[in-house]
């Protein structure tokens, strides 16, 4: 199945206005999809609904065919959806490396038998943990930083942090929320091809970005959201050249952003 | 200090706990002794919802409590000997600590740290008034000692102060060892991401409620099994042992001592059980006391007594490393 | 026989809106130093009973009029509180749950127990300036202490509410109360706010106290249960939410007062409990809980 996440008429209500209004989109496998729109479109509300932070007031999400809707937001993380967020999320007094272990808590299953007589299963897989995480830390590039608290990381290295932390179990979906808000065009830069290394080791991505630069260089599809509506879907081409979103808003934007 | 050097510390460290009994000979000083590693008990427990998972109960004095009402209760009506009675005792407290939480820490925060309070209030209100189960405020008394039985080699009945001392060693040991277990493990760091970032955690797949229940209940287990042996040592007890105060000692023991720390409640358990009875501090004062270290220790040692110590010893490293060049 | 039974509810219910309107007082208290400092104040119970201590021994060692005894406790708590506010909760702006919790506890225990240390457990009342003629209500009978705490319980309340809703600085404390940063922008001083906000909130609590204390008696434990009962009327009317406190106070007040009439007395301070709990298990989020999302 292609397929691996797809929105049914999403919707959902905050007082008397919608946020999210019969959003349909799909994310196919091993795709990098970025979900666009300006401000207050309901991109952040949607990844909310998608990973069981919202409830929706309509619609339903199903991944591999299976309806998720309703499912709590540490249960959609065990089907292999991870997300970040839009306002850096760390483990403030943690350092790096026991905050990767604590994401990379869905990989482990030692039985608390095991783990109160340490016997040999607890303590390879405590050793499994720790070298997963020093493996996703490299990855990132943050090794250097492993035994740094994460309170004391710059807003960059947080940000990396997070994308470890998301990494560590190994997610089928990654939603990153607006990961390179806040970084100069260097950090970036680095983080575009974080992002497309991360997609060569098999993950899906979902990624709501404001960075026109990034999203024309690396997405395969651009969804668009404005005041809550999906007012356009496609590659990114027809994307730049759809009258409606560059009326709803990339305008200036799009003028600076440069074709890959 | 490397390998050798910290083996060779412990070792003397436990060398000196066996052999406490013999150095300390007077009942005083080791009943000192036994009350603080009933403290090391109720503090160790405590630590793991306060201070891994972050959630202040308040309540933990009720498990303490029901742990030694349900023993002492069993083996007065009914006859069961100490050893039967502790096991029930802490699973009767696991029991209550799983009801309780079920209803209260799906919202945790304020709203949890008040319940526990009432709940505590509430439990000596119950055992205050149940003057037929309970003897109310008259207590319980003439409980048995354990009895330590092997048919046909020996039958020895709990008399002297250095028994109960190394029962609680035994108790302690196990306690202190499953704590650190549990906290240097997936559960410990299920407990901290918890603490520190819930939403984030919960984003990894971690159920807070569920490990909050776990940390709670493991906590109100060894208060129960704490209270069986209060109850089995001193012999009488009363509603007074849900008191709040009892609670804030624990508190206090655990805030100052560090909480998030294996060795913390033990630090803590230690220092406030000896040193108001050393420094020959009025019981009346000792609570104010209490009240304003709790005040002030959070502000301004948060992290409790261990981070100060070990806060001295790396400033001591260093300025010795300086010395050397 | 009926019309019996119905005064005896009558004289409950009426007792319970004594000592419910008390019970809104202290809560009002509560949720609006919760609601605009966002600090929980588990302390809130000793301004009650300091409250009650202060205009005791004004009274009693002074020899001061009863009213005016009333208003000067009143201003020493809420001097009290300024200097606590200073000292203890301005830096404790933005720090977690557990530290404001365990320093407000902290600050608790040492009231309460300083207190006991002063001045000894024995329960005092303060010295009422009424007559002892009750006044008779329809067939019910009432004292006049009552009669006038709860008046002027109400009127507080209702005189609050004005302030709030047609002055300047309280237009101003809602504003901050909503959103303090847009507050901040439009030049209201934030940290004013908050310690005439810490002040006025524990001086309702100590006015409560100091009426109440005409009635029942004082010691110095009776904070912690105020505080416990101020926690339910929050939690049973929403954080935050002054009618909320009002209702929740009466109905706390009026269910404690029936409960102990028919079912137990010794288990009257149960009954709040009991309800929470109840609210707990069908209303999951609390009334000030968080549950985000699911």
């Amino acid at each position: 199945m292609a397929t691996l996440l797809e929105a049914k008429e999403l919707t959902i209500f905050f007082g008397g206005l919608a946020a999210v209004k019969h959003l349909n989109m799909r994310l196919e496998r091993k795709e990098i999809l970025s979900l666009i729109g300006p401000n207050g479109a309901g991109k952040t509300t949607a990844f909310n609904l998608i990973t069981g932070f919202y409830r929706p007031t309509e619609g339903r999400v199903f991944y591999k065919g299976e309806d998720i809707t309703l499912l709590k937001r540490h249960q959609i993380a065990g089907k292999g959806i991870i997300r970040t967020f839009q306002k850096t999320e760390v483990f403030p007094q943690v350092t790096a490396l026991e905050s990767v272990m604590i994401g990379l808590h869905l990989k482990e299953s030692c039985p608390v038998i095991d783990i109160l007589f340490n016997n040999r299963k607890a303590r390879e897989e405590e050793k499994r943990t720790r070298e997963k995480a020093l493996e996703t830390l490299e990855f990132v590039g943050l090794f250097p930083k492993r035994e740094v608290l994460s309170r004391n990381l710059s807003y960059g290295e947080m940000r990396l942090l997070e994308i470890a932390v998301a990494l560590g179990g190994n997610p089928e979906i990654l939603l990153l929320d607006e990961p390179t808000s806040g970084m100069n065009p260097e950090e970036s830069y680095r983080a575009m091809t974080l992002i497309e290394k991360m997609r060569e080791t098999g993950v899906t991505i979902l990624l709501v970005e404001h960075d026109m630069n990034v999203v024309m260089g690396i997405s395969d599809r651009i969804v668009v959201l404005d005041h809550g509506e999906k007012i356009a879907e496609g590659l990114p081409e027809e994307i730049q050249a759809n009258e409606e979103v560059i009326k709803a808003y990339l305008g200036s934007d799009f003028i600076h952003a440069q074709a890959n | 200090m490397n390998m050798r050097q910290r083996t060779l510390l412990y070792s003397a460290f436990a060398i000196l706990l066996l052999v406490l009994p013999l150095i300390i000979q007077d009942n005083y000083n080791l009943h000192l002794v036994i009350m603080s590693m009933i403290f090391i008990l109720l503090a160790s427990g405590l630590n793991l919802i306060v201070g891994y998972v972050g959630q202040l109960s308040l309540g933990h004095a009720a498990f303490f409590g029901i742990g030694a009402y349900t023993s002492a209760l069993f083996n007065l009506k009914l006859g069961v000997p100490f050893w039967a009675g502790m096991v029930l005792a802490g699973g009767m407290a696991a029991l209550i600590g799983f009801l309780l939480g079920y209803v209260t820490l799906r919202v945790r925060g304020h709203c949890f740290v008040l319940i526990t309070i009432a709940f505590a209030e509430i439990f000596k209100l119950i055992h205050f008034n149940w003057v037929d189960l309970t003897h109310g405020q008259m207590g319980l008394s003439d409980i048995a000692p354990p009895v330590l039985k092997l048919p046909g080699l020996f039958n020895l009945a709990f008399s002297t102060k250095s028994q109960y001392y190394y029962l609680a060693l035994i108790l302690v040991a196990i306690t202190i060892y499953v704590n650190s277990r549990l906290v240097h493990s997936r559960l410990g760091r299920a407990f901290i991401g918890i603490r520190e970032n819930e939403v984030l955690a919960e984003s990894v797949g971690i159920n807070a409620f569920k490990y909050s229940m776990v940390a709670f209940v493991v906590g109100a287990f060894f208060a129960g099994i704490a209270g069986s042996y209060y109850a089995h040592y001193i012999t009488f007890i009363s509603p007074d042992l849900f008191s709040f105060s009892v609670t804030t000692t624990m508190i206090v023991m655990l805030v100052m001592g560090g909480k998030g720390t294996v060795a913390g409640p033990i630090v803590g358990a230690v220092i406030f059980t000896v040193l108001p009875e050393y420094l020959r501090i009025a019981e009346k004062l000792r609570l104010p006391i209490f009240g304003l270290l709790l005040l002030v220790g959070i502000i301004y040692m948060p992290q409790g007594l261990i981070k100060v110590w070990e806060n001295i010893l790396f400033k001591l490293r260093a300025r010795g490393h300086g010395n050397l060049t | 026989m009926a019309n019996q039974m119905v005064t005896i509810i009558m004289d409950y219910v009426m007792n319970g809106i004594v000592i419910g309107s008390g019970y809104a007082l202290i809560a009002i208290g509560l949720t609006m130093i919760f609601g605009l400092m966002g600090i929980v104040n588990f302390a809130h119970g000793e301004f009650y009973m300091i409250g009650g201590f202060v205009a005791y021994y004004l009274v009693q060692l002074l020899g001061l009029n009863f009213f005016l005894s009333l208003v000067i406790a009143i201003a020493i708590v809420m001097a009290l509180g300024l200097v606590f506010d200073k000292v203890i909760f301005a830096p404790l702006q933005g720090k977690p749950i557990i530290t404001t919790a365990l320093v407000t506890i902290g600050l608790s225990i040492f009231l309460q127990n300083m207190t006991l240390y002063l001045f000894g457990a024995t329960p005092k009342t303060i010295p009422s300036p009424f007559p002892r003629m009750p006044l008779k209500i329809g067939s019910l009978f009432i004292t006049q202490e009552r009669v006038f705490a709860t008046v002027l319980t109400f009127a507080i309340i209702i005189g609050m509410h004005l302030f709030l809703k047609k002055t300047k600085a309280g237009k101003a404390l809602r504003a901050t109360f909503q959103v303090k940063e847009a507050a901040a922008l439009v030049g209201i001083n934030i940290s004013r706010v908050y310690a005439l906000t810490f002040a006025a909130g524990v001086g309702l609590s100590a006015t409560a106290g100091a009426l109440l204390g005409s009635i029942f008696y004082i010691t110095p434990t009776i904070g912690g249960n105020a505080t416990l009962k101020a926690f339910i009327v929050v939690i049973l009317g929403g954080m935050g939410s002054f009618p909320g406190a009002i209702v929740g106070g009466l109905t706390l007040g009026i269910a404690e007062s029936l409960g102990a009439g028919f079912i137990s007395s010794a288990y009257k301070d149960a009954i709040g409990f009991v309800i929470v709990v109840i609210l707990l298990l069908f209303r999951p989020q609390g009334l000030f809980g968080t549950l985000i999302g699911k």
